[in-house]
């Protein structure tokens, strides 16, 4: 293990293929964010010629972009919060406790694994306007949270 | 202290339950009801159709299409995915400080927004900005649209899917490898056994339950794909790239046939149902009592 061998070499050229890999595409895009359009066509990946820097300002001095930052870092935020606390007490008691029907109950939570949003939305959209959640933060809030715990709590469950 | 347990028990599982009854269970007995009906979603269902919206499906050329590419998409997350995952987590699970560089970023894809990661790769394989570009102009080559090709677009989607995820692969192995005691490692060493043979004989057996965990949310995650495939191809070209939830979501839910599309979201809620529940009834309970 001490002298730098093939297999050494093998696995570093292998974690910088994935590296790159993962890497290029994201450098491309923001690399992107500074070339005209007519950079972009002749040299799509690469630095870019004259640095452009109004696209990326024109972003950051708009104020609507930051109402949108704001909105969804509230809701991530606020989302990650209860889901959490929800889920780590149900978790608590699934891998604490046995009775009768925790099992069933546990099963229960778990459908919500097996249903995708896309197929709940206008069941979904009507049960948020009947709670009057229309237009509001919550009426992302809580749905995702409901959809997020079935993972939460399987995921907890697993660290006891 | 009977007592004592019984109320945290009272305490504690309530809010979860009643939220999940709320926004999941009820929402889906309720899409289960409306795939009875040719209803487009405005007033009250009222025109009772039976099992012909389940009739139309079977014989829809794009849903079997559909149906056959999220079977593609399983494949792939099961036999590319994942032993992807378990070759870098066996490369970097060990702490060091360049490890903990790779692991973060292999795990940067994970993190991205699905719709962000889809309009990255929409503009890497641009035929007028990106991979494909530079080879035509290099070569002389028409321009090449990979995305609308038909041939092109499902590989593209392929190649995006296990960008996308095999972080999260990863990191499950990551832990469960570091969770093998260094103890039986070393006496394999020891034992005179090659580096490969402890991978394959010591680790590869200890990481089952962490594989079947893998498989599980690597089966279900894939039967509903559908925020890679709306950026990148909207499930073009003519419908070829279609996943079961894309499919809903624009035969179902644009088209204004609440119905019809409830009916898919049944399909495969039933699909997913019962691998789940054989699956944790058989691979997983054994599993989980070896985590």
């Amino acid at each position: 293990m001490t002298n730098f061998g093939w297999r050494d070499a093998g696995r570093i050229s292998a974690l910088l293929f994935m590296t790159i890999a993962i890497l290029f595409p994201l450098s491309a895009t923001i690399l992107g964010g500074f070339k005209t359009q007519g950079d972009l066509t002749t040299n799509p990946f690469l630095f870019p010629r004259n640095w452009h820097l109004e696209f990326y300002s024109g972003i950051l001095a708009d104020p609507t972009f930051w109402t949108y930052l704001w909105n969804s870092l509230f809701i991530s935020f606020v989302t990650t919060l209860i889901t959490v606390i929800v889920a780590s007490m149900a978790a608590f008691i699934f891998s604490h406790m046995r009775f009768f029907g925790s099992e069933y109950l546990f099963g229960y939570l778990l459908m919500g694994l097996m249903f995708p949003f896309a197929a709940a939305i206008i069941p979904l959209f009507i049960k948020v306007r009947d709670f009057g959640l229309l237009d509001t933060p919550w009426g992302v809030i809580v749905p995702q949270v409901a959809f997020g715990l079935a993972f939460s709590v399987l995921l907890f469950r697993t660290f006891r | 202290m009977r007592g004592g347990r019984l109320t945290t028990a009272l305490f504690f599982l309530p809010p979860a339950l009643m939220l999940f009854t709320l926004f999941v269970f009820l929402p889906l007995l309720e899409g289960a009801w409306y795939s009875g009906y040719k209803w487009s979603g405005y007033g009250l269902p009222s025109d009772w159709v039976g099992t012909r919206n389940f009739e139309v499906l079977t014989r829809h050329g794009v849903f079997l299409r559909s149906f056959n590419n999220t079977l593609i998409f399983v494949g792939v997350a099961l036999f590319l995915q994942i032993p992807l995952g378990m070759a870098m987590a066996l490369l970097i699970y060990r702490k060091s400080r360049s490890n903990t560089f790779f692991r973060l970023v292999f795990f940067v894809p994970f993190i991205l927004a699905e719709v962000a990661t889809g309009l990255i790769w929409s503009f890497i394989f641009d035929g007028d900005y990106g991979v494909t570009s530079v080879f035509s102009t290099w070569f002389g080559w028409e321009k090449v649209f990979p995305l609308s090709d038909r041939t092109w677009a499902m590989p593209v989607l392929l190649l995006v899917f296990v960008w996308k995820y095999f972080g999260f692969h990863m990191m499950i192995f990551i832990a469960a490898l570091q969770s093998i005691p260094d103890d039986l490692i070393e006496a394999a060493r020891i034992d005179g056994g090659s580096p490969w043979q402890i991978t394959r004989y010591v680790q590869i057996p200890m990481l089952k339950p962490a594989i079947a965990v893998s498989v599980f949310f690597a089966v279900i995650g894939s039967m509903q794909l559908f925020d890679l495939i709306i950026p990148l191809t909207r499930g073009g070209p003519s419908n070829t790239t279609h996943t079961l939830v894309s499919y809903l979501y624009t035969f179902g839910l644009i088209r204004l046939k609440v119905g019809f599309g409830s009916a898919v979201g049944v399909v495969l809620f039933v699909i997913s149902f019962v691998f789940a529940f054989t699956y944790r009834r058989y691979v997983m309970r054994a599993a989980e009592d070896k985590l």
